[in-house]
């Protein structure tokens, strides 16, 4: 089996990353593609030892699970290239947020009968093997298909299938999850610091704090509110630092965020699926680069004044 | 070698588990003690096959290494009462916040010349095998104790602050659709790999931070929401009032003196009637005063 990355950014680098240290796949059995070679992302690709290329028709040409690993709006032109180049052997998955298996399917239904696709979020820490990840399955996949993409991205973390309508609440949680405690962690750091310890350390019981506490969760079938009752003596020190964290609304500062990005996710689509795009969302410079690439003529790809996304497209 | 715990409460349960866990030490080779036999703790350590008694002169005779893991304000009626059953090759340690080294060996130095005291500040996710503990010792520290206090706010209470996190996070989950097993889950899972990722990596966690942030995307909206509200000075806040209270605790116990409200008589009972107890080795007046020079103790 070989798998294929359309984008060679963050996620793909850490899900390449993530998948050759868990030896679920070997380095030469994966390709990555990208018309920009100066992404930082593509060096360390490349030292991983995997096939890198600048035609995503040659990803295509040489994989069986194809991840599309690009920025939502680039999602149509991607499409658009690759769609002559599909066959019956791949499964399409798409990791980009806010974009609907259907909006796909109906894609690349004007090339193949029964595209195989289906929709993934997950989030960076695959690159360390512990990720979060959920998937959806589209029609003309099969059950099997999910089983294969369950076991890539479980070599990397934890992966459940889960209804599409879910997926926009996963990306807050999850798909932005890191970032918050990314956050946190430069906090806590602070408060070390400021009260004398030096910052290296300071970053490390915080972090290991953070994890042991994410560990004793997941293996415990207690509520987080009886773990954190545990941990607070009476009169101690514990529950004087929390009051700091409930006066100030600690809590609803992170449903906010789980809500915002949500919303977000859910505008992206919304903006997606009203199938414009003006033609200042792509660089000239980036079409201009894919347009160098063997078989892709300016018919497949879209390059009128006002592009039209996801529509039915002649000439293909 | 033999462990032995002072105390049969969430530290001890946790570190046993997490020890017994790793394979460091048999069961059988660690012992814990308590007057107390309600602790919801107790039948927990019963079932992982160590020794219990409600006597702990028996838990300092069957150990080597031996875990102080009880109240702060406990600590000087525990030593009082074990200091005579301190041998040559006992190694102190004591995980009692905000008690200072030196208060425990003035104590015990009324009963041996050169008592071997260490101090430690743990986590509870010792409990997985993932906990954060700093250690001084009298001579060479692994931190200077005086950090020990700051260790406290940051990884000692830190776990609670996770808890209420992964707490507000599975509600956040929850008001957008999920269900509560799903949002708990993730959220944890997303927690952790952040964590390891920050662990396992040369770079700042800013940067891991913008490596999640792209353009007008989803994250940075909700990085944006976290900013408003002062997230990150509500974590310093928290770290701050933590060591705070560790030293206001610390200062405390210093000024030797106890009221006798600060324990139960029914403990204080049954600590009495623990073979070879006696009511003067333990205080007992109106007034107790700690970590002074008692007299009436025979090495």
């Amino acid at each position: 089996m070989s798998v294929g990355f359309i984008g060679a950014g963050q996620l793909a680098h850490a899900l390449v990353k993530g998948f050759t240290a868990a030896g679920v796949i070997a380095a030469n059995r994966i390709t990555a593609s990208s018309p920009d070679t100066d992404l930082p992302t593509v060096s360390g690709l490349r030292k991983m030892g995997i096939n890198f290329t600048t035609s995503n028709k040659e990803a295509a040409h040489k994989s069986d699970v194809l991840f599309l690993a690009v920025k939502p709006h680039i999602i149509p032109f991607v499409l658009d290239e690759i769609g002559p180049d599909i066959e019956d052997r791949h499964l399409i998955v798409s990791c980009a947020a806010g974009v609907t298996i259907s909006s796909i399917e109906k894609k690349l239904l004007q090339y193949r009968a029964a595209p195989k696709v289906m929709r993934c979020m997950t989030n960076t820490p695959v690159v360390v093997r512990e990720g979060a990840t959920v998937y959806a399955t589209g029609s003309h996949a099969e059950v099997e298909d999910g089983k294969l993409l369950e076991q890539l991205m479980a070599s990397v973390g934890f992966c459940t299938e889960v209804e599409e309508d879910l997926i926009d609440a996963v990306t807050g949680l999850s798909g932005s999850g890191p970032a918050y405690a990314f956050t946190a962690l430069d906090a806590l750091a602070d408060g070390g610091v400021k009260m004398g310890l030096p910052r290296r350390l300071a970053v490390r019981l915080g972090a290991q704090a953070l994890l042991g506490a994410a560990k004793m969760l997941l293996d415990s079938e207690q509520h987080p509110g009886q773990l954190k009752d545990n941990v607070c003596s009476p009169g101690g020190a514990t529950i004087h630092a929390l009051h700091f964290l409930e006066s100030g609304g600690f809590r609803s500062l992170l449903i906010n965020a789980v809500e915002a990005s949500c919303i977000r996710t859910r505008e992206l689509q919304f903006l997606a699926d009203q199938e414009k795009i003006s033609p200042a969302a792509i660089k000239k410079t980036t079409l201009d680069k894919v347009l160098q690439q063997p078989g892709v003529s300016s018919t497949s790809v879209a390059t009128k004044s006002r592009v039209n996304l996801f529509n039915n497209r002649t000439g293909s």
